[in-house]
């Protein structure tokens, strides 16, 4: 086995739950805000559907095939060479979203640090991912515990901050047009919610597998549960003019002030958040170099990762001249292709395997 | 490399070798006549001024030989218990030894050799070797007694609630400290000798029962691996048996304080005793514990929580408050509320330095004299802390060669730093702090978080021996929590801390929490 390393069903939620917010945390209210309107505190459930389908995918796959990730049940489904061919194509999704992410890491970071050129952030953050990589799946779930509360704790407080500025007037008229906005909305968010799937990669090492299923299922919930509370909050504060802003959660820091000392806190939320793209592309990352090991059946995945990190840093600026190129890459293409990636194609393996009967041959003995 | 480190191993074969030959021949056994026995000790203890060889004749016929170091064995009972009593008593030619011992020598502890090694370690620990013609066996006497320092109160560790005594530098003080408090014959005490010159005696502790006995096991290998020429500290001993010797957090705890010792003792940890340092290590070790006082264990449990938040928050703000103050002066004045910005500006107007040159100069000023005050003699440290005052200090500010904002900033990190109970985690901390200057100064708040997304990965990928550092943290233990994230009182800490394979979880009686229900006047 590459990675030698356990984690726990705990770990492996903390490190998925950052995966799904944070990048839907920061652009995600006005994304959805743009169709839903004023409903778009029910897209998060339509999206989040997509969300328990691929980790029912994930873990049905996992079943069969205990203690292997998706490309080797590519491989265990498929046979080589078609396995092959679409285990790359996966590895190529996986460095184009990574590179996706980086570098809506790095436009956003910029706006902080305007002198600072691109390419400086984005490597900044790959040099800093790739020691958690290099350290394995136990500094990954490690990490992600010691970050969670720091993650979460500044978010809830910062709701209770802007507490009195909220006009829960700004929720109606509930539904007045359908349910269809709500859905239209939930597009964008269906990418966000289907990487949960990455899950398919942190399985194998669990200690505890029979609660790898709950952890699952209930990080997406809290996803959900997340996204509803910030569309709420940042639609409350915001109102009409929610879908004209693009980080709606920065100008809802920039609300809070604490006995008229502590203002302008969006550099904080800036802090803070890094911490979620760490988590994120560290993840993303790891998932790569691993899936490429595998591919390419090496016995150590090590050697890949200085390489892959610079294709990542590559892939953030290949195709995206621009800002606004971003925003129109990540509002349907990138969806499309993580919905595709992480939910039909593993969904298409499954049904495949179902009805030609395949399991692992290692499933005679018990597993977990 | 690979090269050298195999030249270095040969080196080191053959050193070893010869001084093997040289000071201490592999078992080579006593010969019967006095006199070969006499000539083969001068000759290895040529140009030794402090060995005495005294020759004398038991009951006024058969030769013997008392040879000691001087000074480190107790003369006068020598004289007293052995050289008079043997001088004046009648002795039949053939006697066993075993007798003379018995019936003679009114010494408690005393040890029958057979060979020249033998001897030669008895007589280095103090012990005065007693050589008799026509035996080809030698006795031992343990009247081993040498100047040394009165148990006192330990410097480095401080309390005001809690037992006073300190660790010595004498081992066999120091485990008699710890025998004093474990009294169970669980409490082991594995000696072994590291070194090859120095031939110190070091000492594996542990209670069975409560330890992990591969742990025991890890140590004891460890332990066994080291070839090395002298152990003058236990920082030999550390730095040689660490998992991560390139991390500037230290992996084993290190303490003068035998309640500590005791204490990590009864949680299943292992402690190692080195003779000549008041030092003793203790592993495994985690972050948390290395910012835990023994006090905390003795004040009420309230308080201990509260200070134990003061120190993490102060551990926070030593590591950090001088890099958050430069992010903020260089890039996010707008973090900063606008009466305070002015008159920070107003103070910074005359600095001709960017903030980050600032802060670096003062805290590189502060490390200097933090280390000055550690070394100086004791008759100049009013006037360094006088010129210290000055450098860090109004003079400064007036000079116009630093802001006022800045001083307060280095002396707050300042104080912080040393609010870390053990000294050497402190090190640490405040060295990570340069670093992360650089790193605010070039990229502000994000610079900031990097760097503390990098330690924290770092501490995630170290362990002490086997441990997670950041249990109970990263990995979460839910049921540790009770001793990291506040003090419980007592009758709610039920359960021992889970190191490292098997343990004994229970360490209490359950239900122990006391009222007015619970005895009392019986109402």
């Amino acid at each position: 086995m590459l990675e030698t390393g356990k984690i726990s069903a705990l770990q492996m939620g903390m490190i998925i739950y950052p995966v799904l917010v944070s990048t839907a945390m920061l652009g995600g209210p006005n994304v959805m805000a743009q169709a839903a309107r004023n409903d778009l505190w029910l897209t998060p459930f339509w999206s989040s559907l997509i969300g328990f389908l691929s980790v029912f995918i994930a873990i049905q796959l996992h079943k069969r095939f205990p203690g292997m990730t998706i490309i080797e049940q590519g491989k265990a489904i498929a046979g080589t060479v078609p396995s092959a061919i679409m285990g790359l194509l996966y590895l190529l999704v996986l460095l184009q979203v990574s590179g996706v992410i980086v570098r809506e890491y790095a436009d956003f970071i910029a706006i902080f640090l305007k002198e600072t050129p691109l390419s400086v952030i984005s490597s900044a953050l790959i040099v800093v991912c790739a020691f958690a990589v290099k350290g394995g799946v136990e500094v990954l779930g490690r990490t992600a515990q010691v970050f969670f509360p720091m993650f979460i704790v500044p978010l809830l407080l910062m709701i209770g901050l802007v507490f009195p500025a909220l006009d829960p007037g700004n929720l109606f008229p509930v539904l007045d047009r359908g349910l269809l906005p709500s859905i239209k909305g939930a597009i964008t968010p269906l990418g966000w919610y289907s990487e949960v799937f990455l899950i398919s990669y942190l399985l194998p090492v669990l200690a505890n597998r029979p609660q790898g299923t709950k952890a699952a299922v209930w990080t997406v919930a809290g996803a959900m549960i997340t996204m509803t509370i910030v569309n709420l909050v940042t639609l409350f504060l915001m109102g009409d003019a929610l879908p004209n802003i693009l980080f709606p959660i920065m100008d809802t820091a920039r609300y809070v002030s604490i006995a008229d000392f502590f203002e302008n806190m969006e550099s904080a939320v800036m802090a803070i958040w890094v911490i979620g793209a760490f988590i994120k592309v560290s993840m993303f990352y790891y998932a790569t170099v691993l899936g490429t090991a595998q591919c390419l059946n090496l016995t150590c995945y090590q050697p890949l990762i200085w390489p892959i990190g610079f294709l990542i840093v590559l892939f953030s600026f290949w195709g995206i001249p621009s800002f606004a190129e971003l925003g129109a890459i990540t509002l349907i293409a990138i969806p499309a292709i993580l919905a595709w990636s992480f939910c039909f194609w593993p969904g298409c393996l499954l049904l495949y395997a179902i009805v030609r009967g395949k399991r692992s041959k290692a499933k005679e003995v018990p597993s977990g | 490399m690979g090269s050298l480190s195999e030249n270095a191993r040969k080196w080191w074969r053959s050193h070893k070798q010869k001084t093997q030959q040289q000071t201490a021949p592999s078992h080579t056994p006593l010969q019967k006549q006095l006199a070969d026995n006499e000539q083969r000790l001068r000759d290895l203890y040529a140009n030794c001024s402090d060995v005495v060889f005294r020759s004398f004749r038991i009951g006024g016929t058969i030769r013997a030989l008392a040879i000691y170091i001087d000074g480190l064995t107790n003369q006068e009972e020598l004289e007293r218990s052995v050289l008079s009593v043997l001088m004046q008593t009648k002795l039949p030619k053939d006697s066993p030894l075993t007798k003379l011992l018995d019936n003679l020598v009114p010494v408690t502890k005393s040890r029958e050799m057979s060979t020249v090694e033998q001897c030669l370690e008895a007589i280095a620990n103090g012990n005065p070797v007693l050589l008799i013609d026509q035996q080809e066996r030698a006795i031992a006497f343990g009247l081993a007694r040498w100047e040394k320092r009165q148990i006192e109160e330990p410097v480095a560790e401080g309390v005001v609630r809690g037992p006073r005594e300190g660790f010595t530098e004498s081992l066999h003080v120091n485990t008699a400290l710890l025998r004093r408090q474990i009294k169970t014959p669980a409490l082991k005490m594995e000696q072994m000798q590291i070194g090859g010159y120095t031939q110190t005696q070091v000492v594996l502790a542990y209670i069975e029962g409560i330890v992990d006995e591969d742990l025991v096991a890890e140590v004891r290998a460890r332990l066994g691996r080291i070839e090395i020429d002298g152990v003058l500290e236990s920082g030999y001993i550390e730095e040689l048996i660490e998992d991560h010797p390139a991390s500037p957090f230290p992996q084993i705890l290190t303490t003068e304080r035998p309640d500590v010792t005791c204490g990590n003792l009864l949680e299943g940890r292992i402690a190692i005793l080195v003779d000549g340092t008041p030092f003793v290590l203790i592993a495994p070790t985690t972050l948390f514990s290395l910012l835990q006082s023994s006090e905390d264990y003795y004040q009420r449990s309230l308080a201990s929580t509260t200070i134990r938040w003061l120190r993490y928050l102060f551990t926070a703000i030593s590591f950090l408050l001088p890099s958050l103050y430069v992010a903020l002066i260089t890039f996010h004045h707008e973090m900063v509320p606008t009466s305070l910005l002015i008159s920070m500006a107003a103070s910074r107007e005359a600095v001709p330095f960017p903030a980050l040159v600032e802060a670096l100069l003062m805290e590189i000023t502060f490390e200097a004299l933090r280390e000055a005050g550690v070394r100086l003699p004791k008759q100049v440290g009013a006037a360094v802390s006088i010129v210290g005052a000055l450098v860090i200090g109004q003079a400064a500010v007036q000079a116009g060669l630093v802001s006022a904002p800045m001083v307060i900033v280095v002396a707050i990190t300042g104080i912080a730093s040393f609010m870390i109970p053990h000294y050497i985690a402190g090190i640490a901390i405040r060295l990570l702090r340069f670093p992360m200057m650089f790193l605010a100064g070039s990229l502000g708040l994000l610079g900031i978080m990097l760097g503390i997304i990098v330690t924290v990965i770092h501490l995630s990928t170290i362990r002490s021996l086997g441990v997670p550092y950041l249990t109970p943290v990263g990995p979460i233990k839910v049921a540790e929590w009770k001793d990291t994230l506040v003090r419980a009182p007592w009758w709610m800490m039920n359960t021992r801390p889970h190191l490292t394979g098997d343990y004994q979880k229970i360490r209490q009686g359950a239900n122990q929490k006391p009222g007015p229900k619970k005895g009392g006047d019986p109402a």
